[in-house]
């Protein structure tokens, strides 16, 4: 079965060789998420060294990860639940996540715990390794494809064309709105890391004087493009 | 501290009045008020309900319409925006007149949500928007496109997990070695937080610290000398926390909210900011407008000062300085 932990983890839960130190319950979500898919993704490519090359392989985990948890009935309650995302980084998946990031387990020196445990907010999500996967599957795979894409075919697969889009769209609290979310994969398509950034916090501005909310990812494309 | 400067039309924010009530309290865990809403004394099992009534001012519709025109509630839609980072929601709830008959100038909107707490974590923030239901012909000075928001109500927050508050009590202090040679002490950051006394610190000066006694002249001279230390103390773990609340450099992020961080920071950066924006009306919104402009001056200017109000600077060497400079 596939759990949670009984309270959220802050850094001072972990210590640097990524072990929890203190004693903190687990429970379980009800279902039985199989990783095998996963795992066998990794198994093949963790001989990989390069950061560009690890970046690359991201939207194949992505997918990997939205099927298995989509197969595994999991309640919807755990989606955004950082609690059982904590305790997938830690538990199943921690040796991706070590490998994803490079992390130095012999070392003492504070360790990159926001990977594990995510941290405040919605950033967090987007920093902990496995929601930070997850998340933008369950955005995009199944919404159709527009006709003007230029770094894929898919709105998931632009998404995940350059890792400064998961940087900046994932980290702003407007992603949270699905539309919005949606709306911002179009609109920096095709974009370099710069522009990425500016178009995103211009996004973030001009919700101070629309209210995107009740806007559908068209119109929200419309004016962000005008 | 900064201001939101618009260059169009917008309702004055005293023309909204938000305001939100809980059904079925009787079954829920004990509810406090805040300084800008509820917080619950401990997390909610059961789902409840909560009801909005936004009141708007009718003065707003001759200050966002354009002149020689005519507008009223009808033209706009009234919402409630609902976001909690921590649970990575974003909702919206379009409020409807309501049917009560107001006297006065003041429109009434109500609406309600259910909120199933095993769904939510953090706090959940509410804010009322007038927004426009139609575009119209653009005027100079005037937002005047569909959905354009033309007014916005104080935001209100209700914690749905209690506020964990932080004691300066709650500090630990020991004896040990410390990396730095020579340094009386170092601050470990840890939840509580702990002071590491350089075990090989000058023999009189660990007497000092050592010293358990109270109202004495020793404890006296001891609490005026490490008042300084805890200022410091809270210095690093306030600097800590505001640095947790900046987005990562060139990723376009946003500064999170205190209430996002995890304990000791999240009261800590409270703390201070409700001393370093202790005029405002939302210190913990002032904080965040002005990291967003300008953390520097919040890290190396303001906060500085904060702590030394937080730490009662002034209180620890008035206390001594009155026994020794009393006759000088």
């Amino acid at each position: 079965m596939s759990k949670y932990y009984e309270r959220r983890l802050s850094e001072f839960d972990i210590d640097p060789k990524i072990i929890i130190n203190k004693e903190i319950n687990c429970m379980e979500t009800g279902a039985a998420i199989d990783f095998s898919d996963f795992i066998n993704l990794f198994d093949k490519n963790k001989h990989i060294t390069s950061n560009v090359a690890k970046a690359n392989l991201d939207i194949s985990f992505s997918e990997v990860i939205y099927r298995s948890i989509k197969e595994s009935k999991l309640s919807r309650k755990f989606i955004y639940d950082l609690r059982f995302w904590q305790w997938i980084c830690i538990n199943p998946l921690k040796e991706y996540c070590i490998w994803r990031w490079d992390i130095d387990t012999s070392s003492n020196e504070p360790q990159k715990s926001a990977r594990f445990i995510g941290g405040g907010g919605v950033t967090g999500f987007s920093k902990n390794t496995i929601s930070r996967l997850y998340i933008p599957a369950e955005l995009l795979i199944n919404e159709p494809s527009t006709e003007d894409l230029v770094d894929g075919d898919s709105l998931f697969q632009s998404f995940w064309s350059n890792q400064q889009k998961e940087l900046s769209i994932c980290q702003s609290v407007l992603s949270m709105n699905k539309d919005i979310f949606i709306a911002a994969v179009r609109c920096v398509d095709g974009l370099d890391t710069k522009e990425i950034s500016r178009l995103v916090a211009d996004l973030n501005f001009r919700s101070s004087s629309y209210f995107l909310d009740a806007m559908s990812h068209e119109e929200i494309y419309e004016i962000s493009n005008n | 501290m900064t201001q939101k400067i618009r260059f169009y039309r917008y309702a004055d924010q005293s023309d909204f009045k938000l305001s939100l009530s809980i059904d079925n309290t009787d079954q829920l865990p004990g509810i406090n008020s805040t300084s800008n809403g509820f917080s619950f004394e401990e997390k909610p099992k059961t789902s409840f309900k909560i009801n909005f009534s936004l009141g708007i001012h009718s003065e707003i519709f001759n200050i966002v319409t354009p002149e020689n025109s005519f507008e009223d509630e009808n033209d706009f839609h009234f919402f409630i925006s609902y976001i909690s980072p921590t649970s990575r929601k974003r909702k919206t709830v379009e409020l409807t007149k309501s049917d009560d008959i107001s006297l006065n100038e003041i429109k009434y909107f109500d609406g309600d949500i259910l909120i199933d707490p095993s769904e939510w974590f953090g706090y959940i923030s509410f804010t009322g928007f007038a927004v426009r239901k139609k575009s119209r012909r653009e005027a100079k000075g005037f937002l005047t496109d569909k959905h354009s928001i033309v007014g916005n109500s104080q935001e209100f927050t209700i914690y749905i997990d209690p506020i964990e508050k932080f004691d300066g009590s709650e500090i630990e202090m020991d004896d040990g070695q410390i990396p730095q040679k020579n340094a009386l002490y170092q601050l470990i950051q840890s939840n509580p937080p702990k002071i590491m006394i350089n075990e090989d610190a000058p023999e009189f000066t660990l007497k000092m610290l050592r010293h358990k006694g109270s109202g004495d002249r020793r404890a006296l001279i001891r609490d005026t000398l490490f008042a300084p230390i805890l200022v410091d103390v809270w210095e690093q773990l306030a600097r800590a926390g505001i640095y947790k609340m900046l987005p990562d450099s060139d990723y376009g992020g946003e500064v999170i909210s205190p209430n996002e961080l995890a304990k000791p920071y999240n009261s800590i950066v409270l703390d201070a900011a409700k001393k370093m924006y202790s005029d405002a009306d939302d210190p913990e919104q002032a904080l965040i407008d002005e990291l967003e402009e300008d953390p520097e001056t919040v890290i190396n200017e303001r906060l500085h000062q904060a702590v030394q109000v937080i730490g009662d600077l002034n209180k620890y060497y008035e206390k001594c300085a009155k026994v020794y400079w009393r006759d000088a």
